[in-house]
């Protein structure tokens, strides 16, 4: 069984433990209703009410159980490198080795993008509207709109981190095709490339009452021999809210004018304001 | 010698169990999970039947869901009889000074260094607002920053939020018609608008939003503070539905305080295919 390199046996036995307990008896649907409106899980009560009975729902938040430090493909082979992804990845292991990593978008309050938002361990929130699934993710407060009706994106679209995502259902599986994206992050925290030809499809299921899984395959001919898919997986958190998360207040690792990046001189707002820079009250 | 023999045993004991818990869990060999695709619709089913009154309820309520953009973005805020708000002598004097150095070219407006408006600052941005509506919870997804809120109907808060943040914390309620918002537990760093107005970590926020009609989005917006302001007082901000295809685009304000622009890095793109810049 292998998902990511970071996935520990420790963190695989855990979810299979709590999923067995799931399993096992449906020990939700016994518990007290939560909240004023009185609903056990706040689930079908977290989307719209004109999305149909029929749709499969997802709604609601969840925690993830990933890591975007490592995306490796699902098989456990060896990323599929076209040789100057090889040479970028290794340039950046030896910086990253020798103390001194390359610039990151995440580095500067920018948004890591997909693929790699897609296994940030953060909690997401799920909301289901007759033309829109929205996923927000924590970190950065990022949302995704996910266009459900097939529309193309409009003439002026510039490319951007998150990319263009239309979504549609095989089934249970909410399928997730994204394209549109910038040319400016990686496909994870280690640095395995991607270029802005990038397509990602996602396959995102419930595959127990409290699971969620996403299993997305990269194709990417000007950065991989062929195309790659690596998973991520969620766990219901009915009582969860998302916290405002603000990597503005204390910016601090920019980069030098050859991508290194610096310590602790970034002169965030919180800095500033231990300065006395700040006039606020 | 003895302990040597039980090892495997105990090994086996533990590979069993952990086959037995993967099993269980509906693991495949491969890592993936087989799914009970009518088993979790019949649960889903279940949960749905018992939200159906709640789910009623809001089939009854105004739809505010939708894509909204404001009437006329501002950057002061004035009260509903078109005045300043009633600034205490701290206000003043606060407000005063950043005027002043605004004017000078050197304003420390947090909005700026891209700091998060809060509510009510953020109703003004002039930029599209997605807004999903449920039962249980309103969101309202900003263009502008890809600022987000999530209100959760649970009511009015009783207690103070411990922890303040810059955008508060939001709950509302559904009043017949009207959806009220309170948003309290600031950080009291933000400024009201691009002049200057104050706001303190006591500052409370009450909104009132209604259809006028169905394309017409009405937030009346109460502000108290008894640091800064001498009552509380009240501001208003209309907004018109766009239609439900409208695209919103990623904006992101921290691209502006990059010492150097994002260059592409991969060769089909035009970049170099090297990790340097």
């Amino acid at each position: 069984m292998r998902i990511t390199r970071r996935w520990s046996a420790a963190a695989v036995a855990s979810l299979a433990l709590t999923s067995s307990a799931a399993f096992a008896q449906d020990s939700r649907s016994a518990a007290p209703p939560r909240g004023s409106l009185g609903i056990a899980t706040g689930d079908p009560a977290r989307r719209d009410v004109r999305v149909p009975d029929s749709v499969p729902n997802l709604s609601g938040t969840w925690v993830a159980r990933s890591s975007n430090r490592t995306i490796m493909p699902l098989d456990g082979g060896p990323s599929p490198f076209l040789p100057w992804a090889a040479t970028f990845f290794d340039e950046r292991a030896a910086a990253e080795k020798a103390g001194t990593p390359f610039f990151d978008t995440n580095a500067s309050c920018l948004p890591s993008g997909v693929p790699r938002v897609l296994a940030v361990p953060y909690p997401i929130d799920i909301v289901q509207t007759p033309d829109r699934t929205v996923i927000s993710i924590e970190v950065m407060h990022s949302f995704r709109i996910i266009h459900m009706n097939d529309e193309p994106p409009p003439a002026d679209y510039k490319p951007s981190y998150l990319g263009y995502s239309r979504g549609h259902w095989e089934g249970d599986t909410l399928v997730v095709t994204t394209t549109g994206l910038n040319a400016y992050t990686q496909v994870d925290e280690e640095g395995r490339p991607k270029s802005s030809s990038m397509k990602v499809t996602e396959r995102i299921r419930k595959v127990a009452p409290d699971f969620l899984e996403n299993t997305f395959t990269i194709d990417d001919p000007n950065t991989y021999s062929r195309p790659w898919t690596a998973r991520s997986r969620y766990q219901w958190a009915p009582d969860y809210r998302l916290a405002e998360y603000i990597c503005e207040e204390n910016n601090r690792n920019k980069p030098d004018a050859s991508g290194k990046l610096r310590h602790g001189q970034g002169g965030g707002y919180a800095e500033r304001k231990h300065a006395g820079k700040n006039q606020a009250p | 010698m003895s302990h040597r023999k039980t090892c495997p045993a105990r090994a086996i004991a533990t590979a069993a169990v952990i086959a037995l818990l993967f099993a269980r869990s509906g693991f495949a060999q491969n890592g993936a999970f087989n799914t009970d695709e009518p088993g979790l619709r019949a649960r889903d089913q279940a949960v749905l039947d018992g939200a159906r009154a709640a789910i009623e309820a809001d089939r009854k309520r105004p739809r505010i869901a939708g894509i909204w953009l404001v009437t006329a973005p501002a950057t002061t805020i004035k009260t509903v009889d078109g005045k300043l708000p009633p600034m205490t002598a701290a206000a003043q004097k606060l407000y005063r000074k950043r005027v002043a150095n605004r004017r000078a070219g050197n304003t420390e407006d947090p909005l700026e260094q891209c700091l998060p408006p809060g509510t009510p600052r953020s109703l003004w941005s002039g930029e599209p607002v997605l807004i999903t509506q449920s039962p249980a919870k309103v969101t309202l997804f900003h263009q502008y920053r890809h600022l987000i809120r999530h209100v959760f109907l649970d009511g009015p808060r009783t207690v103070a939020e411990p922890d303040p943040i810059w955008e508060g914390h939001s709950s509302g309620w559904w009043d017949g018609d009207t959806l009220r918002i309170q948003t309290l537990g600031f950080n009291g760093e933000q400024w009201l608008d691009a002049a200057g107005l104050p706001q303190s970590p006591d500052m409370k926020v009450d909104e009132a939003l209604r259809l006028l009609d169905a394309n017409t989005l009405e937030d009346t917006v109460t502000v108290a503070d008894a640091r800064y302001y001498k009552e509380p007082w009240s501001t208003r901000v209309t907004f018109k539905r766009l239609p439900d295809d409208t695209f919103m685009p990623e904006e992101e304000c921290s691209e502006k305080l990059l010492e150097f622009p994002l260059k592409p890095y991969a060769p089909s793109d035009g970049g170099t295919g090297h990790g340097s810049r």
